[in-house]
């Protein structure tokens, strides 16, 4: 409840400072104003592509007046120079200026001396929440040509969540929060377009076609607007390696079976739930009370439902460190802390 | 997190008047946002009562068809922890399941029961008591049209993941579901789907008019094709599961005649030898004309009338023969029963006749839904 | 079901906290939408072929039956199909036109002159963002009949889909978010108030192969209103084309490409190179533009058009052509019927959650397919037999879908013009006037000669055949020949002619006003007969003796009675873009009779060159 107020007093802050700032949304009354705001600042991006029949062509949002463009990383901009057709249906060609490897985010220059662009404010500051009423503005399919208006596809917010997906073999390196919508945003040609409040405000930005590894389904999303801008900001800056060294830090030496003392039944099938087989006498296991044929289901507030949930889970724990788990024995859940031998 | 009726209405009161202010300097959009703000409603509404099920171990595929692995989702029926769910992650037999409530506790669970026509699963909380239970919308308010939010508690254990559409039909699959466009998946498997107020509609499950697994349906997710077993028709059922008695779609016992299911009367072709409707006299050659009182003047009209019934319920069947029209009572079985007692006749004839041509008492397959199987 | 409620009290008192308060608003709002949803749910059909494999869905646009639905959801049906309502009902259908390359098809239900009928919307007024509500079958769920009815808005307008082949073309279609799936072909899309928009037949699909990703597509109701009478008319209707290709050139202007020399559009003055700034009232930015606003005509139709050549505007009004040749649609129609179904049944797909499988599909890559209807397992089945109700509504004849329906339209324009066959016992028609410079004007005609006698001068012919009469007189495009047939069929009717069929509505005269069209062939030649709406007095005609030729053009106006009926005082005669004469009839004369029957001389005959249009 708390969480509704502080919406409200934010979104009046808006209000109040809108005033002052042309580029936003504040005075958008209808859904007309709102569409017409977001088909001006939407372009459509035409590349190479080709390989494996994989499109040529994606979306893309005007983040300045100057006529900078975010959009996805991705095999369409593989040429250095991409052809971009803005919202009035002219044609323009722009330059790949950089792209975040971490979040998949390019940003395009468009090749001219324009510096009175429509654009969407980098800046925008939102409160989603569970329910939110959204609008995603994107190329999808290339169904809209030259000076055609991109279509505008509508849904609510489902939730926030951190990005669990991947495609083929593939996975995303992001793995924070995004936000996940329940209309069907994330098609062929969409990723790089724009995920808006109903007021217009940016919330995102339109990510490429990935399964969710939770659910098997494909999975609509977008990369939260704040972290699309502080992208651009890195790429414009040119200073992208503080997003790679966030990538996957694995300890050194992560803690192991045999380290905590226990063996896990063999995993013999894709699903194996991880009973424990044996404890070792002596063992942080044992000291902790842990017994054959405890099921355990969280490691380290990893939850862990199967045998190569609890390895991953040991991977990302360091070896000289307390670890809790959490077994079910019998019908009991049991929360226990293993703490390892060699700890001064 | 407890959810206190007092203080959210004394918020909602703040809410409203702060909305009045911001909203009186413009615009006509305010159904619209009186509209988000019922959705938000409805949904902190019901999100207390949504459990993320916690699937340990179980097959990874079924039928060729992989499963999602990430959590499921349930909904707390009574205060002790009584939680129903999709049997989806069930029919691969998972080695258990632990619930996760938005608030921080965790249960382990036991399967009380199965419902295998609706595809649902009953399961205890162990030791829980002051849960918050779903409210139930009352069936006589359900309305094609209406708002229909499916929510599930797949990606997160401390909030829900929502999709929003409205109700798309009632009385689908044979009588079993209720349909939505919402986007349903397993993200939101085992959920509920709710009404504007908050209320639940029905528990989400993948359903397919011509297939009765458990994962049939399942490739309609997020397509706008998507069901849910209205919960208030079903809560006769789930004081019959709470005594651990597994339900299974009902069966008479008949084969109907060849036909276009939808303009063929259900007229018997061949009767399942021992089954329900041999016992309760009924003979090849009667057409079917009502269950229950309520006429079937086709196959199809009889199937969505009979499939409703679990095995085990009493049916009142009103059929044909000749000029004269009669009503029996028969006790709907399970298919199995069904093709137990064909093989036990089957013998039995065998021996006591050796020439014996036992063809039409062949009982294998979907014995009532013959005929409409061959329309799809 | 007593037995229900007592568990769902003891529930209900369970609970400890009451329901979310929603606002009387919201609920209004949904209450509001509830009502939309049951009107319009009683005017969708669920649409099955007759042997029970297949269907798809259909929405009823007049009480006595007439419905609209796909092309490729009849094409499998043959002239017969069964239609389920929600009142629980199937009823007997029977097809009645069809427009292959806009997957249009009318067909008609039975049995009843009170069905629900759809409110038709204005789909130009749809605009981007709108809510709108699809009801169909989808998946052939609806097996009480009742619609799947999905939410959701318009994702874009004046959307272009490209054909397969040329058939199937989708021009200034609706784009929406709201779920279609394969058996919503033929399906209404309704604005939010319930007036049906559009008919849904199309989705982009690549990315899931049989369901819906958000992208579906439904033809224009607009579209669809300019070939209903023409649908109706029983035919197998063409779409139409310009004769002429543009290419975009920069700054939202097009260029004349490619350009027919026997185009109308030709003779109407376009050229190679020209700007085409305007096309039937639309601003033609693109090429897309012009695909849009051109793919929404049935040929035959007239539109007027505006190009500009070194900074001058020109305007004309230009007959579109039909887009196939003769006898080319018929066979495409019955490639179309034999293809197969083109998806299997609903099973479980997705299979490899490394998306091996998804990106297989992606490399056979279909183009954005027609929303397919739902086949059942065999097909190809032999035809079955019409249901009798069904077989007294159908013949089966070359360029229709059903024969019946053309005679029936024929009927209705017999029916109430009031000079069809006001010639009847006249074989010998004499027709004095004068025109504006009170010069006499002199036209006989008979079944072997005719004759036209004016300032001038005189011109005969024969009619062995109509050949002999070739354009003449000079300038006139065929005027004596035009007389003649005009003549015939106010003296004969259908039998003057070795073929007479109703073509649908078409715009005539200089307001382009909607006509009901008599299209006659004799002898290879083509004569259109224009027969107001309102009055149902034949008003017009065309006659063509080349394909390549502008017709002779003969509006008639200012009906006096003669006889039994009325005949016309005004004659204005027209070729290509000049009027070649213009005259008042003083009287009609039966030559062959001894007692003259003539219209009275009118006192103002005098009173000529006032605007006499109608």
């Amino acid at each position: 409840m708390n969480k509704w107020l502080l919406a409200l007093a934010v979104g009046s802050f808006l209000c109040v400072t809108n005033m002052t700032h042309a580029q936003k949304a504040v005075d958008l009354v209808s859904f007309g104003d709102v569409n017409r705001y977001a088909q001006e600042r939407s372009v459509k991006i035409y590349g190479v592509g080709g390989l494996r029949q994989l499109e040529a062509y994606q979306s893309g949002v005007l983040v300045s007046a100057e006529g900078y463009i975010a959009t996805v990383a991705s095999l369409v901009l593989d040429e250095d120079t991409v052809t971009v057709l803005l919202n009035n249906g002219q044609r323009l060609e722009a330059s790949v200026v950089g792209t975040d490897p971490l979040l998949d985010v390019a940003v395009l220059k468009l090749d001219t001396e324009e510096t009175d662009f429509p654009y969407f404010d980098l800046t925008a500051e939102q409160s989603p929440y569970e329910g939110m009423r959204v609008l995603a503005y994107s190329n999808l399919y290339n169904v809209a040509t030259g000076d055609e208006p991109v279509s505008v596809l509508h849904g609510v917010l489902s939730v926030i969540a951190p990005l669990e997906a991947r495609r083929g073999s593939f996975s995303s390196r992001y793995r924070g929060d995004v936000y996940i919508v329940d209309a069907a945003t994330n098609n062929p040609g969409a990723a790089g377009g724009v995920l808006l409040d109903t007021s217009g405000q940016p919330l995102g930005m339109l990510g490429k076609e990935l399964k969710s590894e939770l659910t098997g389904t494909w999975l609509n999303y977008a990369m939260p607007w704040e972290q699309v801008s502080q992208s651009v900001d890195r790429i414009l800056s040119g200073d992208l390696g503080s997003a790679i060294v966030d990538l996957d830090q694995l300890p050194e030496n992560p803690a192991t079976f045999a380290g905590l003392g226990f063996r896990l039944v063999p995993s013999v099938v894709a699903r194996t739930p991880p009973y424990i087989d044996t404890v070792l006498p002596g063992s942080p296991a044992a000291s902790a009370g842990l017994m054959p044929d405890d099921l355990i289901i969280a490691l380290a507030g990893m939850r862990t439902g199967t045998h190569v949930d609890v390895e991953k889970a040991l991977m990302q724990v360091p070896g000289d460190q307390p670890v809790r788990l959490t077994v079910l024995r019998g019908n009991m859940l049991v929360e226990v802390e293993l703490v390892p031998m060699n700890l001064p | 997190m407890r959810f206190h009726p007092a203080s959210t209405r004394c918020l909602r009161l703040v809410a409203c008047f702060a909305a009045a202010l911001i909203t009186s300097s413009a615009f006509a959009q305010s159904v619209a946002q009186l509209e988000q703000q019922a959705i938000r409603d409805a949904i902190e509404h019901v999100s207390p009562t949504v459990v993320q099920l916690q699937i340990i171990g179980g097959a990874d595929r079924l039928n060729d068809v992989s499963l999602a692995s990430g959590p499921s989702t349930g909904v707390i029926l009574t205060p002790d922890g009584y939680v129903v769910t999709s049997r989806y992650r069930f029919e691969p037999a998972p080695a258990t399941v632990v619930a996760l409530l938005a608030d921080g506790r965790q249960f382990a669970t036991e399967v009380v029961a199965h419902d295998y026509s609706r595809k649902l699963v009953l399961l205890k909380l162990s030791g829980a008591e002051d849960l918050p239970a779903a409210e139930i919308a009352p069936a006589d308010s359900y309305r094609v049209g209406q708002w229909a939010i499916a929510v599930g508690r797949t990606y997160r254990v401390e909030r829900p993941n929502v999709s929003v559409g409205i109700v798309s039909a009632l009385r689908r699959i044979q009588g079993r579901a209720m349909q939505t466009d919402a986007a349903v998946s397993a993200a939101n498997y085992g959920g509920p789907l709710v009404d504007i107020e908050g209320r639940v509609l029905g528990i989400i499950a993948p359903m397919s008019p011509s297939a009765e697994s458990s994962i049939a349906g399942v490739e309609w997710y997020d397509s706008g094709i998507g069901f849910a077993a209205p919960l208030a028709e079903w809560m006769p059922a789930f004081e019959r599961l709470k005594q651990g008695e597994d339900l299974q779609l009902g069966y008479i016992g008949i084969g109907l005649v060849e036909g276009v299911a939808r303009e063929t009367p259900a007229k018997i072709a061949t009767i399942a030898p021992d089954g329900p409707a041999a016992k309760a006299g009924l003979e090849k050659g009667d057409t079917v004309t009502a269950i229950n009182g309520v006429p079937a003047t086709t196959q199809v009209e009889m199937q969505a009338a009979a499939k409703p019934h679990y095995a085990g319920d009493t049916l009142e069947v009103t059929y044909q023969r000749g000029d004269e029209t009669s009503t029996t009572t028969l006790t709907l079985t399970t298919i199995a029963q069904l093709q137990e007692a064909a093989e036990a006749a089957k013998a039995k004839e065998e021996a006591a006749d050796e020439k014996a041509e036992a063809k039409e008492g062949d009982a294998d397959g979907e014995e009532e839904s013959n005929a409409g199987d061959s329309e799809e | 079901m007593k037995s229900v409620w007592l568990p769902v009290l003891i529930i209900a008192l369970q609970t400890s906290f009451a329901s979310a308060v929603v606002p009387p608003e919201v609920l209004e709002a949904e209450a509001t939408r509830v009502a939309v949803v049951e009107k319009i749910s009683r005017s969708t059909v669920a649409v099955f072929d007759s042997q029970g494999q297949g269907g798809g869905s259909a929405v009823i646009i007049s009480p006595d039956g007439y419905a609209l639905t796909n092309f490729h959801v009849t094409a499998p049906c043959g002239p017969a199909m069964k239609c389920g309502l929600n009142d629980g009902n199937l009823y007997d259908a029977v097809l009645v036109g069809l427009d292959p390359p806009g997957d249009v098809a009318l067909i008609k239900l039975l049995g009843r002159d009170d069905f629900p009928a759809a409110e038709l919307g204005d789909s130009d007024a749809a605009q981007v963002g709108d809510k709108v509500i699809v009801a169909g079958n989808p998946f052939l769920l609806a097996e009480d009949y009742h619609p799947t009815i999905t939410y959701g808005i318009l994702s874009g307008t004046h959307r272009y889909q490209y054909p397969s082949g040329t058939l199937l073309e989708y021009a200034d279609c609706l784009q929406t978010d709201a779920s279609i799936n394969p058996g919503n072909s033929g399906g209404p899309l309704w604005d939010a108030e319930g007036r049906l928009i559009g008919i849904n037949g199309r989705g982009s699909f690549e990315k899931r192969g049989r369901v819906n990703v958000g992208v579906g597509y439904a033809i224009s109701i607009n579209q669809i209103k300019h070939f209903l009478s023409h649908l109706k008319a029983g035919r197998v209707v063409d779409h139409a084309t310009l004769g002429a290709t543009v290419a975009s050139a920069g700054n939202g202007r097009v260029v004349v490409d490619d350009l027919l020399e026997d185009s109308d559009a030709y003779r109407r003055g376009l050229r190679y190179s020209d700007y085409l700034s305007s096309f039937a009232g639309r601003d033609i930015t693109s090429a897309n533009v012009l695909k849009n606003a051109l793919g929404i005509y049935p040929a035959g139709w007239r539109v007027p058009v505006e190009f500009i050549r070194d900074g001058q505007i020109y305007e004309a009004n230009v007959r579109l052509a039909s887009l196939h040749h003769v006898g080319e649609l018929e066979s495409l129609i019955e490639e179309e019927a034999k293809k197969p179904p083109q998806i299997e049944p609903p099973g479980p797909k997705d299979k490899d959650d490394q998306g091996q499988e998804d990106d297989d599909n992606k490399d056979q890559k279909p183009p954005r397919i027609q929303l397919p209807q739902l086949p059942g397992a065999a097909q190809q089945l032999e035809p079955p037999k019409l249901p009798p109700e069904v077989e007294k509504l159908y013949a089966k004849r070359s360029g229709f879908a059903n024969y019946y329906f053309n005679e029936q339209q024929q009927q209705r324009l017999i029916d109430r013009c009031r000079q069809w066959k006001a010639l009847e016992s006249v074989p010998q028609l004499v027709i004095d006037g004068g025109d504006s410079l009170q010069h006499e004007v002199r036209i006989e005609d008979s079944a072997e000669e005719a004759s036209l006698r004016s300032v001038r001068g005189q011109f005969f012919a024969k009619f062995d055949s109509l050949d002999t009469a070739g354009n003449g007189p000079p300038g006139s495009g065929g005027m004596i020949a035009a007389v003649h047939q005009w003549h015939k069929l106010l003296h004969q009717g259908r039998e003057g002619f070795d073929e007479v069929f109703y073509f649908g509505q078409l715009p005539f005269g200089e307001g382009l006003q909607l006509h009901d069209c008599l299209m006659a062939i004799d002898e290879g030649y083509t004569t259109q007969f224009y027969f107001d709406l309102d009055s149902g007095n034949l008003v017009g005609m065309e006659h063509f003796t080349a394909d390549d030729r502008d017709p002779c053009l003969i509006h008639f106006s200012r009906f006096q009675p003669w006889q039994s009926s009325e005949l016309p005082r005004r004659w204005v005669v027209r070729f290509g873009d000049n009027a070649y004469m213009e005259f008042d009839v003083d009287k009609y004369t039966n030559a062959a009779s001894t007692d003259e029957e003539s219209i009275p001389a009118e006192d103002d005959a005098a009173d000529n060159g006032e605007a006499n249009d109608e």
